[in-house]
């Protein structure tokens, strides 16, 4: 037997203890060692060492308190799946059907303001400006901020419908305002047995209103002591703020006319310029038709 | 499942953990029943792997109940019928290895070390007269990579390819720690036998 075939066949002899290799490459290590004492003895004696160790290594076995010790740690963790799903997925779950929840009672009005709260909402933020102003800006709290509008907004038929006599209000704000407004809702609607022609107007967030009232018996921007804080076009422009509303207004013979939005001051100014003039002129040519 | 439901778990995970042991106990008997029935019975193959792997048998007990609590947190991942025994030495192996490195944080063996041509080479044959408890002190001093490859191949009879499963190495690896572990088990017996004057004359093994 050649010292080649005896190395080739060591390498292979633990394998061939531990039954692992293939059919025949064991056969072929089992006919050597039929026919070589050497490998044979040394097959012997790794066998013998497994067998020793094997024996010596059982003879240990574990305290017997340790199972009772495993099983109480098992039993007081008893349920293994579900507490990590409680620890991880429950809450997530639980945030996400409360945001849910949340969602469709608002879409179904629930979590809306009330009409009181609504009305010391409005006392609270309009108690520094002039009554004058409050006029104006309580149509829009009321009627623009706090009434949420339907995604579907009227058309302009349905909005010349809306507004009866003042029908020609809709085209010509489409027209003054810029060009990134729209029109949104034109109506008229009344409020604290007050009646006003509303329109809005967004952009984004930006949520403006031209708000326009029949002048009462003695209202007037002047008699309230109030400075017009700009004189353009020969109107006498009004302004005033409330928290994060701006307004600005104007007074013709027979209306007040409110520009109330959520923009900076001048930006709000800007917008009632845009509108004012041709706003005026409309309505010196109605007849008094608002009650 | 109700938005009441989620919120008592969110609310108090005890309450619920309480609550459900009153409705759904058949669940959870029966799941501590199965682990019990398949987990359980290892638990002796386990603890002397672990105690001959870290060479302690204290630090082995803590070893083998960290490695049953693993097990049954995840029991539910472990799919009936198939290997259970293999599944837990896995877990074992695991846990040893964290332990090992919180202890000592010693840098595991190099590929390269692991190299050798160990087998191809005659040892002398075990003397009968031995103790076990010889044979463990002399298994004791194999380097413990090795010696957990002997322990998991001649002791717990696992396949080289369960045991590249268990520890997390290629079965080339197994190979090569498998023979260099014994033949450094055989060595140091032969050193032990040769200071008791047993086996004197069979020399330091002939190579082939």
């Amino acid at each position: 037997m050649s010292d080649q075939t005896c190395l080739r066949i060591l390498g292979l002899l633990d394998s061939y203890l531990d039954h692992e290799l293939s059919s025949d490459v064991a056969l072929e290590v089992a006919n050597h060692l039929k026919a070589c004492d050497r490998c044979s003895r040394e097959l012997d004696a790794r066998r013998v060492l497994v067998n020793r160790l094997r024996g010596a290594v059982r003879s240990v076995s574990a305290a017997p308190g340790l199972q009772s010790a495993i099983c109480e740690s098992v039993r007081s963790n008893l349920q293994p799946s579900r507490s990590r799903f409680s620890r991880t997925a429950l809450p997530i779950a639980a945030a996400l059907l409360a945001c849910l929840s949340a969602a469709v009672a608002y879409r179904l009005g629930y979590l809306r303001f009330t009409k009181s709260s609504q009305e010391s909402y409005l006392a609270s933020i309009s108690a520094p400006i002039p009554d004058i102003l409050r006029v104006g800006l309580g149509d829009h709290v009321h009627c623009a901020v706090f009434r949420a509008f339907s995604k579907q907004h009227p058309t302009p038929a349905e909005m010349a419908q809306d507004l009866g006599p003042y029908k020609d209000l809709a085209p010509l704000v489409s027209k003054s305002i810029p060009g990134d407004y729209r029109l949104e809702m034109a109506h008229q609607c009344r409020y604290h047995a007050r009646r006003f022609v509303h329109l809005t107007m967004r952009r984004g967030f930006t949520l403006v209103s031209l708000v326009i009232s029949r002048r009462g018996d003695g209202e007037s921007f002047a008699r309230d002591q109030f400075l017009p804080a700009l004189t353009e076009s020969g109107i006498d422009l009004y302004q005033g703020s409330a928290q994060r509303f701006q307004i600005s207004g104007f007074q013709t013979h027979d209306y007040l006319v409110y520009v109330v939005s959520n923009l900076g001051r001048q930006d709000n100014l800007n917008m009632m310029l845009a509108l004012a003039p041709s706003v005026a002129s409309l309505l010196e040519s109605i007849p008094g038709s608002a009650s | 499942m109700s938005a009441l439901a989620l919120t008592g778990c969110l609310v108090d995970d005890r309450i619920s953990r309480e609550h459900a042991a009153g409705p759904r106990p058949a669940t959870d008997r029966e799941t501590a029943d199965r682990f019990q029935l398949e987990a359980m019975p290892h638990l002796n193959d386990l603890f002397r792997t672990a105690t001959h792997t870290l060479g302690d048998r204290t630090q082995a007990e803590d070893v083998v109940q960290e490695a049953y609590l693993q097990a049954w947190k995840s029991f539910h991942r472990f799919e009936s019928g198939t290997n259970c025994r293999a599944w837990l030495f896995g877990i074992l192996f695991n846990c040893i290895h964290h332990h090992r490195r919180k202890l000592f944080r010693f840098p595991l063996l190099k590929p390269n070390e692991e190299f050798l041509e160990a087998n191809i080479s005659y040892t002398p044959p075990l003397p009968d007269r031995l103790s076990d408890g010889e044979i463990l002190a002399a298994l004791d001093t194999v380097p413990a990579d090795y010696r957990a490859v002997v322990l998991l191949v001649d002791v717990e009879e696992f396949a080289y390819k369960e045991v590249a499963g268990i520890l997390g190495v290629p079965i080339g690896t197994v190979m090569s720690r498998l023979s260099r572990g014994r033949k450094m088990l055989r060595e140091r017996l032969a050193d032990v036998a040769r200071s008791y004057g047993i086996g004197e004359g069979s020399g330091k093994g002939e190579t082939a």
